[in-house]
């Protein structure tokens, strides 16, 4: 009777043999001359399809291996990547955007011979007529649904983007609109080949085929993704050498941020993006500096994120019972901004990684080449306690909506308010249950944080825009003023950029001075690298971009 | 005889199915949340998130939704000429141009998340689990057994007493606490001297290298999973092996001469096994399904983890799909237990 179990065991360890048979170690001399980035995503990668690159981490992998017409680079505006050249008519509703020759795709199936073909117009009037389109439904169509040009059904007009011969790509806008280069350069709007999207079908989003630095190897959804170079990625450097520099990239998906930092720490990763309450005490000081025991360890880069944590109002009386609730009431919401000590919570949680929230809605750094930023509410007790006074507040409880991953925080505006006699109770939900609170309405008092989506005001004023109330648009706090949205129109259709950002500061202050929402603060990103890795450029996107990027050899790097 | 036996067992089964299929249908489509805001970007406009909607047959009315999802589930189903390769099935009956009877194979559709294949999933994470689940098993049954027999040899003495202890605390400490406890000890405080990781994969992909196997991974998360069944068949051992050692052919074979351990292992070990392989093979769904909390905190991708993920992103295919295969998984060990028992003894065969 003892047979089945010393099978059993006997089949174990064939079974281990055979797996582990599998060629493994081929070359360990070949690991060093290779230069491989890797760097983790905790969340994983959804989709390697640009029309979906929706969150951070597909866009981050989409965008080393396609490319725009333009792209984000270091500054606030889009550098011309696949456009060559651009001219904009006098009425401003025409853009003739003329491209580079000699850019093709990666080699690849599905293209005759498995030879890929040069970049034409005709891909980027294919790549955005597919964004658009019913059947697709990308989360990323509005990039150009709501400016492009319509027809009398307002639907969009079969002209709003055409080609005139192999290199000369033509938009229409249905009126005038500022920012349309930089709407061009979210990774939404990247150009794919119409042979890949129709040789795989639904699997296009593990298939990907770009004309980027970086051709897509391998993707196993649980373990890794790797990329190796583009040997005919057509950029150069200023000195005449083909980027990309590094030979691989490999992206692993460890969820646990307390694991992959110390995967970092052991230099089996090159980059860590973002800060997590649970390591930033291990690597900054409560004043924002690189700790003395890991100075010179790693590099340390931090530069503005267009993302503002706010904590938001719904504003529509319809959604109340009481008319005369609190939260109607302006003295009342103002009270609780002032009652928030809003540098102290940016040194305090986050060890002064963010700016404080004490300008508007907008982060100051994307007014600061024009005009100068709003004058925001900042911390004053006295005022908030008079402002309270005045107040319809009458002592009741009030709740604030927000999820598991805010504790820290809205504890902490939980005692900031207590000292000013408002009592808060916290209701903590899932992150799915918490945006359909918000989306809904019913969410009366909750937090959030809105992630600018390409540098220009305009996206951050759309948040208080009166027709983005629709349910689950993006205007949360059901925001509504004739005198904003009037401004809004015309701003939108303001060509003059000076002009255009002080109707925007306007704008800005206008909620601002009505505390729509409290404005916590600006975030920022700290990236952590191993310090052989150079020529990595921080971003306010976030956005990585690895073609400069390069790998000194013999520097610390503990497995080569 | 037995063949109307097995097919009113399989009967059974297909109603079951349908009620727990049912169920979580209902069940999770009386959660808030909506599975297109998992979807969407912040600003993602209206009518982009009413295509989504209608695309995933959000639209329809609860009935026709669930309708149209067991048409998908069963394998002799309506479906639109057009759609041969999104099923992939074989056509019966022409009843126009546009629709036809057709065969397949039970189409779970395609995650919200991701647009993969359910199914795909679901293969790729069982098929971790069950190789954890496997290095659990494995790992239980050796030390298991050992310390067993160690236990039952100094019966009395302060080191059967001390493992009893030990191993009654490993029964009766939940998963999620020796899993935390685990992977903060030998993965993190120790993990210099262990060198293991407290997450990780059975495989690695390496730009140079490729695919490789990294079975350090499994390491931990097989032991916490195996750690109850360890003390459960150091028990089992024990006791059985203290019966059998009472008997009168033992003591036979050491009248023979035998050694101790001779008389140990060829003797009384086969016939003290026998409970503890009866009792041990029935866990292996257990373990299954006792594999969620071990696979979360471990960060092991396989069946639990997805499942677990599935559920935060509201992807209501995939936590269908996982939960009918989880169903599927218990009734085959089920139905199978009870054909055999069947067999062994005719009475329960007349009793249906």
């Amino acid at each position: 009777m003892i047979y089945p179990l010393r099978s059993l065991i006997i089949l174990f360890f064939l079974a281990l043999i055979s797996i582990s048979c599998e060629p493994a170690s081929e070359g360990q001399g070949e690991r060093v001359r290779k230069k491989v980035f890797r760097y983790n995503q905790a969340g994983g990668i959804s989709s390697l399809d640009p029309a979906f690159a929706r969150n951070q981490a597909n866009i981050w992998a989409i965008s080393q291996i396609y490319n725009g017409l333009f792209q984000f680079g270091k500054g606030l505006n889009p550098d011309p990547v696949i456009a060559d050249s651009w001219s904009i008519s006098d009425d401003q509703l025409v853009y003739e955007i003329d491209i580079r020759r000699n850019i093709f795709f990666q080699d690849n199936p599905c293209f005759e011979e498995g030879v890929g073909r040069e970049v034409t117009a005709h891909d980027v009037v294919y790549s955005f007529k597919r964004l658009v389109s019913d059947d697709l439904k990308s989360p990323g169509a509005w990039v150009f649904t709501n400016i492009a040009k319509k027809d009398k059904n307002g639907k969009l007009a079969s002209d709003w983007i055409s080609a005139r011969g192999d290199f000369r790509v033509i938009i229409r806008l249905d009126a005038p609109y500022g920012a349309l280069l930089e709407r061009l350069a979210m990774p939404f709007a990247y150009i794919v080949a119409h042979e890949a999207v129709e040789y795989y079908g639904d699997d296009f989003r593990k298939n990907p085929v770009g004309s980027g630095p970086f051709v897509f190897e391998v993707w196993d959804e649980n373990a890794a993704l790797v990329l190796l170079k583009n040997n005919n990625y057509w950029k150069k450097d200023d000195r005449g050498r083909s980027l990309p520099y590094i030979d691989a990239i490999q992206v692993s998906f460890i969820s646990d941020r307390m694991q992959e930092f110390r995967t970092f720490k052991k230099g089996e990763i090159d980059m860590m993006s973002g800060v997590s309450t649970d390591w930033v005490d291990i690597v900054l000081n409560k004043a924002g500096e690189v700790r003395k025991e890991i100075a010179g360890q790693f590099t340390v880069l931090k530069t503005p994120y267009m993302n503002t944590e706010y904590i938001g109002f719904q504003l529509d009386p319809k959604q109340y019972d009481n008319p005369n609730h609190p939260f109607l009431d302006q003295n009342f919401r103002s009270a609780l901004n002032y009652a928030v000590n809003k540098d102290e919570l940016v040194a305090f949680l986050f060890n002064n990684v963010g700016e404080a929230g004490v300008n508007g809605f907008v982060p100051p750094y994307l007014y600061s080449q024009v005009v100068e930023p709003v004058k925001g509410i900042a911390f004053d007790r006295e005022m908030a306690a008079n402002l309270l006074e005045k107040s319809v507040y009458n002592g009741e409880k009030i709740q604030l909506y927000t999820t598991q991953f805010s504790k820290a925080l809205v504890e902490f505006l939980q005692k900031q308010w207590a000292n000013i006699g408002v009592e808060v109770e916290i209701i903590n939900n899932s992150v799915s249950i918490h945006q359909q609170l918000v989306d809904e309405g019913k969410a009366l008092f909750f937090r959030g944080s809105w992630l600018g989506d390409f540098p220009d005001p305009e996206t951050y004023l759309s948040f208080f825009y009166g027709s983005n109330i629709k349910f689950s648009g993006p205007n949360k706090t059901h925001y509504r003023s004739g005198e904003f949205d009037d401004l809004y129109k015309k701003a939108k259709k303001e060509g003059d950029t000076f002009t255009r950002f002080d109707m925007y500061r306007e704008m800005d202050q206008m909620v601002t001075d009505e505390s729509a929402v409290i404005v916590l603060f600006y975030d920022e990103v700290v990236r952590l690298l191993q310090p052989n890795i150079v020529g990595m450029d921080p971003n306010p996107m976030n956005l990585i971009q690895l073609e400069k990027v390069d790998i000194i050899p013999g520097k610390l790097r503990s497995d080569s | 005889m037995i063949g109307r036996f097995i097919i009113s067992k399989l009967r059974h089964a297909l109603f079951v199915l349908i009620g727990v299929g049912m169920m979580v249908f209902f069940l999770f489509h009386a959660l808030p949340g909506d599975p297109v805001a998992m979807m969407a970007g912040q600003r993602t406009d209206v009518s982009t998130r009413s295509e989504m909607s209608k695309e995933l047959g959000l639209e329809a009315t609860l009935l026709v939704q669930f309708g149209k999802y067991m048409n998908d589930l069963s394998p002799l189903g309506l479906h639109a000429a057009s759609e041969k390769s999104k099923y992939e099935y074989f056509p019966l009956l022409k009843f126009n141009s546009e629709y036809v009877l057709a065969l397949k194979w039970p189409y779970l559709r395609r995650s919200f998340q991701n647009n993969r294949k359910v199914s795909d999933i679901i293969k790729e994470s069982l098929t971790a689990t069950l190789w954890l689940v496997l290095a659990a098993m494995m790992f239980a049954a050796l030390i298991g057994i050992t310390l067993g027999i160690i236990a039952a040899l100094y019966s009395g003495t302060l080191i059967d007493k001390a493992l009893i202890a030990i191993s009654t605390l490993g029964i009766s400490i939940p998963s999620f606490v020796s899993a935390v406890l685990m992977a903060m000890i030998f993965g993190y405080y120790l993990s210099d001297i262990t060198g293991l990781n407290h997450t990780g994969q059975l495989y690695t992909l390496d730009p140079i290298k490729g695919k490789q196997l990294t079975l350090k991974n499994i390491i931990l998360p097989a032991i916490t999973l195996g750690l109850r069944p360890l003390s459960i068949i150091t028990q089992l051992t024990r006791s059985s092996m203290l019966e059998v050692l009472t008997t009168q052919y033992i003591r036979t074979a050491r009248a023979k001469g035998l050694t101790n351990f001779q008389v140990l292992i060829k003797h009384a070990l086969p016939n003290a096994l026998n409970p503890v392989l009866t009792a041990s093979s029935g866990w292996l769904a257990g373990l299954m399904t006792g594999a969620f909390f071990v696979e979360y905190i471990f960060d092991w991708k396989g069946f639990g983890f997805m499942t677990i993920r599935a559920v935060q992103n509201l992807d209501f295919p995939l936590v269908m799909g996982a939960t009918l295969a989880l169903a599927v998984i218990f009734i085959i060990i089920n139905i199978t237990v009870d054909i055999l028992y069947g067999i062994l003894d005719p009475r329960i065969r007349k009793s249906q």
